[in-house]
């Protein structure tokens, strides 16, 4: 249960994300920036809240910035992404070097900061609004047929703008969780959960709450492999990979799954 | 945008992007360049940076093959971890008196086999199931480096922690005699003049035509006799074949052996340099040698900032690029 | 009765041609006219210039008394496209009342909304369930909630563009009893359409173009039917630019197709029903049909593009159903597809670079010979610009499509399937075109020439069939087709559909 925060996170912001139209593969990056900027904040301040409030400006911020450059036209939205996964990784390390002087780890941060309730609230509201609201509606137009909302004067591109910064603040909280529920911040903390979230997404049809049915399953996956690994004869990398495997197969049988957004990824 | 003008902004990028890294660390920007300058301006410094764009400008050629037949390789990591493992291996097992050249010849064909072979997983999962090779290839980087390390556990000796080191016949002799303690190899040359094959077999034959017809519009390109399956596979074999070289160029060259880690996410990088050569195998030797030596200049400035700064100067070329080039990568 | 819509001496120009030559028309409030036509005869082109989607070049439009300034959309009118405009994850009511929503604390309040389309469907006559959502939706259901969508803003005059195109055959008595109930209530319609039959069951007036001009102008019956059937097609048949058509002596046959179906799919509503026909050399088969009776299904189906659900092709004695592009064309099959950008061209490439797509050939001669045979094409075919080292983006159609001939047509190989060649292209180019198909035949080869254009298809073919519904009618020899069979097979008259 617990394992699944970051994914359900990542992976509920990738749907909202992409259903708004825009190909959102930044969801490890977003994640890792945000792990960071609540190890810093929660050093700084000895307030796990803070660290929280901090992670989830620097998504929402981040995922701002994405989407107007992902949107603009002939801006190739899945190397975008992957680079700025890349640049999460280089950022993270240089900083976390410069200071704490580590390339691995930051100090201990105590936090003791109970998130699981508030990241169900969290979670809820977002796929009721999504679902049932008005704006929600229009976000679903944005990505499926935009020039619907076209012919109304409605600016498709403020949607996509306010859906990938609820996205980005989605992984911020994710990356407070995954920085807090290990009390520290250590290198590479995402470990790949973002592109798995990512898979699950396509997994699912584009559906939210099939999404995080399906995450339940990686994370699944991954407490199996864990327990496993104390247990069993079995390589304990190998069963590490579990998730990555099962991300491999679901890509392959996702074929009558549903469809993407009909927009995504054009602007 | 002219090319030249995105290329010039892209570095000006990166210097502003290197002076903020100094400023945060709290250096002078000024004493970071006068640093670059005295490391680069010998000539040991010139064959660190060649040592290391070998297998940037391998890994890059390998993605303007993907990128302009408009299929997204994310893959060389993986490709290049799995090549390194099966060559590491089967290289600590070689029989020690076999002559040098037949060990080599042998330890290149294992390398090409297993990188192109991992590369066919993600191109047979696109051509029979449709799987989008974005993902399969970023879970099979993944898997990779988890079957690495399981591997590590068995066949690393144990006095450290990698592969049996190759008997000295097997590697590549560097150049130190001519440049005084470089540790630049044949690879290097290898990979110059595979830049050429490669910008020859796109451009001047007709099956690299065809890989450009369908980048450029699949429906036109498969209605007038394209096969989209042998396109897609050659594509992923053609990468593999080419992690398999970079392989060579750790496991035959600089090391001697497969370790973990090896490879520190030149995969990426070399993502990064196709794009800034917009996906132009010959432009691709100038990018690699621009994030070559980004990578060694980050050793060398070590002192003043770490060198993970190496990494931030990557994406944000990248970065950069992207914005500027608007779409710019498939058109020839 | 006031005139809902009056035009007064308009005129179109597409730049050097005319479109619209003066076109005089009132239409009264609470009417149902129907824009009958071939493709081409402009009646497309004059509904967007009353629904204010173009400009007339001269003229008056008034709506309602008003005059329409150009370029503006008159109010009160509506216009429902052939693609509609709909998101097909959302509802009905969603869809219908986007932008407009009933909120409640900024929730979708779908209790109000059920309310709203229920007050629509009374007014319209029709019933929708407005909770379903679009993608579920056969096209007939969606076309309502297009229209739907009109009524909710207010719309008096609904404009349809070919509204029945998209209809199976039982959803369009229910379209037209709706078209029907909507006059009734007050609503003007106008319908561009050119299916006789069904303008004959609801429409009080049928108004024919032809040529951008108004060639008849009459009340739709089963007596007059016949009239408005010849009144579409005119003379075009005796077109003055016939091409030698001495068939020589039938010899082998080349393609034989046999109860091809395909299902209607995203491409064409109705795909293809039981075709079957045979092309021998030396003939040229015409295919005549307005579009979307399954021309595009036809040419990918035969082309390998697209499988097929049933039946058989045999190319040149060798079974090909399935065989793909790549195998057709190496027996010998060329082909040039309707839509040269999405399906023929390299768009961001250079001549050369098109040159090359389907003829890999070129890539074993010399670079010399090369260059020589790229402006021996040049040449040859008059392609602007000259140098051939321009993006074939900027080129003009007329040249894109000379470059395509060049490419096909220079191996003389034995079988082409052309679709739709000189759509859209100026008239010296077109006549070059035409030339360099009926020279095709006389070395043997054979041409499956599928044409929206009359002119055309009878400049060129020896032989002729229609397509009507994915049903394809027999196959008369040329000379023995008369306007008034045509004007039916074209218009669906006498079929079942």
């Amino acid at each position: 249960m617990r394992l699944s925060v970051p994914y359900v996170l990542a992976a509920l912001a990738g749907v909202v994300s992409e259903t708004s139209g825009v190909v959102n593969l930044a969801l490890e990056g977003l994640m890792l920036f945000s792990a960071f900027a609540a190890a810093i904040c929660a050093l700084n301040t000895h307030s796990a809240l803070i660290g929280t409030l901090g992670a989830m400006s620097v998504g929402a911020l981040i995922g701002l910035s994405y989407c107007l450059a992902a949107t603009r036209r002939g801006t190739d939205q899945v190397l975008l992404g992957i680079a700025v996964n890349i640049a999460a990784i280089g950022i993270t390390r240089f900083l976390l070097k410069r200071f704490y002087d580590s390339t691995s780890n930051s100090p201990y941060i105590n936090s003791d900061i109970v998130l699981m309730i508030p990241i169900i609230l969290v979670v809820g509201f977002v796929l009721v609004v999504l679902a049932h609201s008005v704006w929600g509606k229009r976000v679903i137009a944005a990505g499926d047929h935009p020039q619907a909302l076209v012919d109304r004067n409605i600016s498709v591109r403020r949607i996509q703008l306010m859906a990938l910064t609820i996205a980005g603040g989605l992984c911020g909280l994710a990356g407070a969780f995954l920085t807090f529920s290990q009390h520290q911040f250590t290198d590479g903390i995402t470990a790949g959960r973002g592109y798995i979230a990512v898979a699950a997404v396509v997994f699912s049809g584009w559906k939210a709450e099939r999404a995080i049915l399906t995450c339940l399953f990686f994370a699944a996956a991954e407490s199996l492999g864990i327990t496993l690994q104390g247990r069993s004869h079995f390589p304990p990398q190998l069963l590490q990979s579990l998730p990555y495997l099962l991300c491999l197969f679901a890509l392959i049988g996702k074929q009558h799954r549903g469809r993407a957004p009909y927009a995504l990824g054009r602007t | 945008m002219s090319k030249i003008l995105q290329f010039v902004l892209t570095l000006l990028c990166v210097g502003i992007v290197l002076n903020v890294c100094a400023m945060i660390v709290g250096v002078s920007p000024s004493s970071v360049y006068r640093q670059l300058y005295a490391t680069l301006h010998s000539s040991y410094g010139c064959s660190q940076i060649a040592f290391k764009a070998t297998p940037i400008i391998l890994i890059a050629l390998g993605a303007c093959v993907s990128f302009r037949t408009g299929l997204w390789n994310i893959g060389f990591e993986g490709q290049l971890v799995i090549a390194s493992l099966a060559t590491g291996i089967v290289g600590g097992y070689l029989p020690s008196n076999l002559p040098g050249s037949a060990g080599i010849l042998i330890l290149l064909l294992v390398a090409c086999s297993a990188g192109a072979a991992w590369a066919l997983i993600a191109g047979l999962l696109k051509t029979y199931f449709s799987a989008p090779e974005v993902m399969t290839t970023i879970m099979l980087n993944f898997i990779a480096m988890a079957i690495s390390s399981w591997m590590m556990q068995h066949f690393a000796t144990s006095e450290s922690n990698h592969t049996i080191d190759l008997a000295p016949q097997f590697r590549f002799s560097t150049f130190a005699p001519w440049i005084k303690g470089s540790q630049l190899n044949t690879i290097f040359l290898m990979a110059i003049a595979l830049t050429f094959v490669l910008h020859w077999f796109l451009f001047r034959t007709k099956t690299g035509f065809s890989f450009l017809a369908y980048g450029e519009n699949p429906r036109a390109a498969t209605l007038y006799g394209t096969s989209k399956t042998r396109t897609i596979l050659l594509v992923f074999l053609v990468s593999g074949i080419l992690c398999g070289i970079a392989a060579c160029h750790y496991v035959l060259g600089s090391k001697g052996f497969h370790e973990d880690g090896f490879s520190g996410g030149v995969g990426f990088v070399g993502l990064a340099a196709a794009l800034v050569a917009f996906n132009r195998p010959l432009l691709c030797i100038a990018s690699g040698i621009l994030f070559g030596a980004l990578a060694y200049a980050s050793l060398a400035i070590n002192v003043l900032i770490p060198k993970e700064v190496t990494d931030v100067l990557t994406a944000a070329t990248m970065i950069v690029i992207l914005m500027l080039a608007n779409g710019d990568q498939k058109r020839s | 009765m006031t005139d809902a819509i009056s035009i007064k001496n308009l005129n179109k120009y597409f730049g050097e041609i005319q479109a619209l030559k003066n076109i005089n028309l009132t239409i009264k409030e609470g009417s149902l006219t129907a824009l009958c036509g071939e493709n081409g005869a402009g009646k497309s082109t004059l509904l967007s210039v009353i629904a204010g989607l173009q400009s007339a070049s001269s003229g008056t439009l008034s709506v309602f008394d008003e005059t329409v300034r150009n370029g503006r959309s008159p109010n009160g009118l509506g216009m429902v496209h052939q693609h509609f405009s709909l998101v097909p994850l959302l509802t009905v009511s969603e869809n219908i009342l986007l932008g407009d929503e009933p909120a409640r604390y900024g929730f979708f309040s779908r209790h109000r909304a059920r309310e709203i389309v229920y007050q629509l469907c009374q007014t319209a006559g029709t019933t929708i369930d407005p909770d379903a959502y679009i993608e579920n939706l056969s096209l007939g259901e969606q076309q309502r909630v297009e229209l739907l969508k009109a009524l909710h803003r207010g719309k008096k005059i609904l404009l349809l563009d070919e509204p029945t195109a998209v209809l199976a055959p039982h959803e369009i008595d229910r379209f037209l009893t709706l078209l029907a109930t909507l006059k009734t209530r007050g609503f003007t319609l106008v319908l561009v359409s050119h299916k006789l039959k069904e303008i004959v069951s609801v429409c009080d007036r049928a108004v024919v173009l032809r040529d951008g001009e108004i060639v008849a102008d009459l009340t739709p019956s089963s007596e007059t039917i016949q009239m408005l059937a010849t009144a579409m097609i005119g003379d075009h048949h005796l077109s003055s630019f016939t091409f030698q058509k001495d068939s020589p002596a039938a010899s082998e046959t080349l393609l034989e197709v046999r109860q091809l179906s395909v299902a209607p799919n995203v491409f064409s509503r109705c795909g293809l029903n039981n075709v079957s026909f045979e092309i021998k050399s030396g003939q040229i088969l015409g295919i005549a049909g307005v579009d979307g009776n399954g021309q595009q299904d036809l040419f990918f189906t035969l082309t390998g593009a697209q499988p097929s659900s049933q039946g058989r092709v045999v190319f040149c004695q060798q079974e090909v159903t399935h065989a793909s592009s790549e195998k057709r064309r190496k027996i010998g099959m060329r082909m040039i597809p309707a839509d040269r950008q999405r399906e023929a061209l390299l768009n961001h490439f250079n001549l050369y670079e098109n040159l090359y797509l389907g003829n890999e050939h070129l890539f074993s001669i010399k670079t010399e010979h090369r260059s020589q045979f790229a402006s021996d094409m040049i040449k040859q075919w008059n392609i602007h610009p000259r140098d051939a080292n321009f993006v074939v983006n900027a080129m003009s159609g007329g040249n894109q499509q000379k470059l395509l001939f060049a490419r096909e047509l220079h191996q003389n190989q034995k079988f082409f399937i052309v679709h739709d060649p000189t759509r859209g292209i100026d008239f010296a180019t077109r006549q070059r075109l035409w030339q360099a198909l009926s020279q095709l035949v006389s070395t043997g080869a054979a041409i499956l020439l599928i044409s929206s254009d009359l002119e055309e298809l009878f400049a060129l073919c020896t032989h002729l069939a229609v397509l009507y519904r994915g049903r394809l009618s027999p196959v008369f020899p040329i000379n023995q087709i008369n306007e008034t069979t045509l004007g039916r097979l074209i218009s669906g008259i006498g079929t079942e559909a």
